[in-house]
């Protein structure tokens, strides 16, 4: 049981602080922009503020946190019209994969990535990184270090392949079925 | 350039293609899905490393003090709020001499209609849902909002859709121009799809918060009863419930006409239009007092019992009466947070004074005091 924060500045700087990244990352997640991600977290704070009085957290902030962001990423995606709502739908599944709790946090995951990430060989994880950091497309990848696009293609397949071998917690046990049905109780 | 299939059966050219495009495939096996949620996994937590705390906290910071002020007299109220409203129902129930024990809970019923140029009406109800075929207009899940959006063209003859708010909850619209509009409850605005002529022209009735795109060449007219006022790009509120046309400005510049009279508004001032006398003048006010509603607040600064109702009645979809008008009369400062059912917001005016009593019956309220 999670209290509501009192009006003290600093306790709400303290949480703003230790959540600001990860939901900023389920943001992101959801709708691929970090600009619209950034706001979605300051409009979640802002409200969250402003309500903090009303707002009675039953489980953990961490949680309904990352419901609120998902949410409203969703919503923002909707609106923008660029998605189309079939697609919102398998997203919103994707997204909550991502926001399960299953007590591994985001730094332990980031370092578990990296870990891995440094154990590939360089010209893979490179390309990885190409594609995923920099989102760099397949083929300017190819044209820029004068490799085949299908190249590029099976380096980052073995990539995916070996991270899911190296880090469990990329592999959940969550039904897609489950998925779908909590889907439907969304939409 | 297709990959050969691996021992999974997955077919990896789907994924990877997704995560080049960044598009989300819609038939994806189990496998697949999992592979997926992995590859947006590891392209998330990338991404953790532009996401910058110190300049995060900074902007919130900036962003929260812009409205510090009035948030502080907000937490004052919040705080009594959270206390009586746990306990407070009980409480009210058990004081003796109350009549009845019905309890104003009851939420509005009426639905948000559009009714489009070509004769349909919609009911927009809680389901996201797209309104016009040809996509410019669509409905957000919320079932509080409604985001036109331009179709491109922009000629043709100018089609009216009418947006009718009903009592209960104010309701959000962005015009094709990318206007958002905000609008009260119980109002109604008339509105072009697009915007093809010269000019962008609406109609209000009731009460509306505009923050116009601004398009210099093409100006945002609104006629409110027999003012218009024209714009640029700036925010204003408009409030024509009764026989008075307020008109509100936040931001920018507005020229309010009415009965051959014409008058520029600058932030924070305030233009009246009474049509029985035929003026129109204008002073500075406090604009919160014209633009909480829109921030979804209730917001009384020392007004009267019957002014407060009456706007109740539009949030509530319950009528009140009183005893006498001296009850009628009793001012209250009040600025919350609009709670979803009017029974919260009379134990809030009950605990400014305590002898106030409330008989419910049906859809009706009546406010008397304990002799």
């Amino acid at each position: 049981m999670h209290q509501p924060i009192s009006d003290d500045n600093a306790a709400f700087e303290e949480l703003f602080r230790q959540h600001f990244v990860s939901l900023c990352t389920i943001a992101y997640y959801v709708v691929d922009d970090k600009d619209a991600a950034r706001d979605i977290v300051q409009d979640f704070f802002l409200g969250y503020w402003n309500k903090r009085h009303q707002i009675v957290i039953t489980h953990d902030f961490k949680s309904y946190a990352a419901k609120a962001i998902r949410y409203s990423a969703i919503t923002y995606l909707k609106k923008s019209g660029r998605v189309k709502l079939e697609e919102l739908e398998v997203l919103d599944a994707l997204a909550r994969e991502f926001t399960v709790e299953d007590g591994v946090s985001r730094e332990m995951r980031y370092n578990a990535l990296w870990e891995v990430l440094n154990r590939m060989p360089e010209q893979r994880r490179r390309i990885f990184l190409m594609s995923n950091q920099e989102k760099i497309k397949y083929k300017d990848i190819a044209l820029q270090l004068g490799v085949s696009v299908n190249t590029v293609k099976t380096h980052i397949r073995l990539a995916l392949q070996y991270l899911r071998v190296e880090c469990k917690w990329m592999v959940k046990p969550v039904s897609l079925l489950l998925c779908m049905a909590r889907l439907a109780s969304f939409f | 350039m297709q990959l050969p299939p691996d021992d999974t059966g997955m077919d990896w050219n789907k994924i990877l293609e997704s995560l080049d495009e960044v598009k989300i495939p819609q038939d994806m096996t189990k496998e697949e899905f999992s592979a997926m949620s992995a590859a947006r996994e590891a392209r998330a937590l990338l991404a953790a490393e532009d996401f910058n705390i110190a300049e995060g906290w900074q902007e919130f910071s900036a962003l929260r003090n812009k409205s510090r002020l009035r948030r502080l007299r907000i937490i004052r109220l919040a705080i009594a709020a959270s206390i009586t409203l746990t306990i407070g129902t009980g409480l009210w129930l058990l004081t003796p001499g109350t009549p009845n024990i019905q309890t104003a809970d009851a939420l509005p019923e009426g639905k948000v209609r559009l009714k489009t140029a070509d004769g349909r009406v919609i009911e927009l109800d809680k389901a996201a849902q797209t309104i016009q075929d040809n996509d410019i207009a669509q409905a957000n899940a919320a079932g509080d909002s409604l985001v036109y959006t331009a179709a491109g063209t922009t000629t043709g003859p100018v089609r009216m859709d009418t947006l009718e708010i009903p009592r209960g909850t104010p309701f959000r619209l962005v015009l094709a121009d990318g206007t958002r509009v905000w609008l009260n409850a119980t109002s109604r605005l008339i509105f072009p799809a697009a915007f093809n002529g010269p000019q962008r022209e609406v109609y209000l009735e009731g009460e509306g918060y505009f923050e116009v795109a601004r398009k210099t060449e093409q100006p945002f007219i609104v006629h409110t009863g027999s003012t218009t006022t024209r714009v640029l790009g700036t925010s204003f509120n408009i409030r024509h419930y009764d026989a008075a046309v307020i008109t509100t400005l936040r931001t920018g510049k507005v020229q309010v006409a009415a009965a051959a009279q014409t008058l520029i508004l600058h932030p924070d001032e305030q233009s009246t239009y009474l049509a029985k006398e035929g003026s129109l003048q204008k002073k500075t006010v406090d604009t919160r007092d014209f633009l909480a509603w829109v921030e979804g607040d209730l917001y009384y600064d020392a007004v009267s019992l019957s002014t407060i109702t009456e706007s109740l009645s539009r949030y509530y979809d319950y009528a009140f009466e009183f005893d006498n008008t001296t009850t009628a009369s009793l001012r209250f400062t009040l600025d919350m947070p609009r709670p979803a059912t009017l029974q919260e917001v009379l134990t809030q005016l009950q605990t400014s004074r305590t002898d106030l009593r409330f008989a419910v019956e049906g859809k009706t309220v009546t406010i008397s005091r304990q002799p």
